[in-house]
């Protein structure tokens, strides 16, 4: 008798307990989730602020390639203010586009290489591009475990019980976009 | 992007052996202290005050280690604006493995090694020498560093001291009973003649206390081999790069400029074992990946040899490369 009420008490308790783990468990990892793609937003803020120092920089340099220096300045204020997560896609594409022919040109100007600012900023980008497709790698893994978490018995129950959506995948359309751009030469 | 299956497998298999190791590491320790315990009749008292002695040992190696590890090396903290493509490199790693920045310590010398300290990722610091700033490459240096993540990220320093510390205790122990026995031989021959069983506790002890510290020592080489090769496989996962941290190795094992500040104790810390360079080149060029008892890091070959099987499986463009 006294087993059979304690089994009878201790499986609803010890479900009541596993609800509320797994239901903070759920709410921590959504949170991640939102965290890492914060940093991609850090870093591409990051990216923007660089652009005018280098252009300044190259400017004292290259003053006959004022076209490309436009272009990319241009390219950076349309990302800047891309709202759609598909324009700010295309955006960065043109820009990174932008920012590799600027790199290409600094070829033509040893000085300019040999610019202790200008490659200080040379590295940053570099890094810079490095960290945007980092984060982004984080991002993704992040959302796998967490999908995979809400789609998958038990947890799947609570997930539709307390309304968890899956997240969306930062995907790259084209194959280009993939390798994070290069701008080391 | 997605990484291959068989990338998490292997560190999960990783895991899975470390476990493994750790429990047969305690269960020996327990083993020890209950037969020498039964020696002088209370088994009890002598796991408890094996577990003791294990537990007050860990406390202050767990408090006072890392940061005497960095004293004896002469690693030096350093700045961004000192050192900013390593700085980058940290960061980038610290982004894409999610943990917190860590700390970044630099050791003048010609030779190219890294390790990672620190009993948790918040407090964790990664150091290289000058060295190896100069013999890699930037992607060669990125999947280093990763390495090192990799080993903040898996609890490896934590790991490794609670093998240090199981394997310091077991041979404390055993030195005691022999210690112990020498003076109790008159008297254990007055006591009660305890007849078959006590010769064979008898014998149990003194086979123990010959073997333990050696078993100890060969589960403490085994285990940082499994963490070496672990954290291969976590650099790979963060870079996605494998064949980077291939190639960097086969760089640091070329490299001819000795470490001088590594010794016995530390070798197992660094991303190559500093001691044996001259043997590790040979293995290398002989494609030899017969690992050694008593090595505290895998083979190069297997390692360079898994690695490049990663990059050849994985389909990743080696001019996908992020560096």
């Amino acid at each position: 008798m006294a087993i059979a009420t304690i089994i009878v008490i201790a499986i609803p308790v010890l479900i009541v307990l596993w609800v509320i783990m797994a239901y903070n468990g759920l709410v921590g990892w959504r949170n991640q989730v939102k965290n890492a793609w914060s940093q991609i937003d850090v870093q591409l803020k990051r990216r923007y602020d660089l652009i005018p120092n280098l252009v300044e920089t190259v400017k004292g340099y290259a003053k006959h390639e004022q076209g490309t220096l436009e272009k990319v300045i241009q390219a950076r204020n349309m990302a800047m203010n891309a709202h759609t997560p598909q324009e700010v896609g295309q955006a960065e594409n043109v820009l990174q586009g932008t920012l590799k022919s600027l790199f290409a040109l600094s070829e033509n100007y040893p000085d300019l290489k040999a610019n202790q600012n200008f490659l200080g900023l040379q590295e940053e980008l570099t890094s810079t591009e490095n960290k945007i497709s980092f984060a982004r790698q984080f991002y993704n893994d992040t959302v796998n475990r967490f999908n995979t978490m809400i789609q998958t018995f038990p947890k799947n129950m609570l997930a539709g019980m307390f309304g968890f959506q899956a997240a969306q995948l930062f995907e790259v359309d084209s194959p280009e976009e993939r390798k994070a751009v290069k701008v080391q030469f | 992007m997605e990484p291959p299956v068989h990338l998490y497998d292997q560190i999960a298999r990783n895991k899975r052996n470390s476990v493994l190791l750790m429990t047969s590491a305690v269960l020996l320790l327990a083993v020890l202290g209950f037969v020498f315990g039964a020696y002088y009749e209370a088994p009890i008292s002598g796991m408890l005050v094996a577990s003791g002695a294990a537990t007050i040992y860990l406390l202050i190696s767990w408090y006072a280690g890392s940061s005497l590890v960095m004293l004896s090396m002469g690693a030096r903290e350093i700045e961004k604006r000192e050192y900013p493509q390593l700085f980058n490199i940290v960061e980038e790693m610290a982004i894409a493995s999610g943990l917190p920045m860590p700390k970044i310590y630099v050791i003048q010398s010609n030779a190219s090694n890294a390790f990672a300290t620190g009993m948790r990722p918040d407090k964790a610091a990664i150091s290289v020498t000058t060295g190896i700033m100069e013999t890699l490459n930037r992607e060669e240096l990125q999947a280093v560093v990763a390495h090192e993540m990799g080993h903040i990220k898996n609890f490896d320093s934590r790991f490794s001291v609670l093998m240090a510390v199981l394997v310091g205790v077991v041979a404390l122990m055993c030195d005691a009973f022999w210690r112990m026995a020498r003076g109790s031989r008159k008297s254990s021959s007055s006591s009660k003649g305890g007849g078959q069983a006590q010769l064979i506790i008898f014998i149990a002890a003194i086979v123990l206390a010959i073997l333990a510290p050696l078993a100890a020592k060969l589960i403490q080489f085994s285990m940082s081999r499994r963490r070496e090769l672990l954290a291969d496989n976590t650099s790979a996962e963060l870079t996605r790069n494998p064949g980077a941290l291939a190639n960097a190795l086969e760089k640091i094992v070329k490299d001819p400029d000795p470490l001088d500040i590594a010794n016995r104790g530390t070798q197992h810390l660094f991303i190559a074992n500093p001691l044996k360079t001259l043997k590790d080149v040979k293995a290398l060029q002989e494609k030899n990946e017969k690992s050694g008892w008593f090595d505290t890091h895998p083979p190069m070959a297997l390692r360079v040899r898994l690695l490049r099987e990663m990059s050849h499986q994985d389909g990743t463009d080696p001019s996908a490369s992020r560096a």
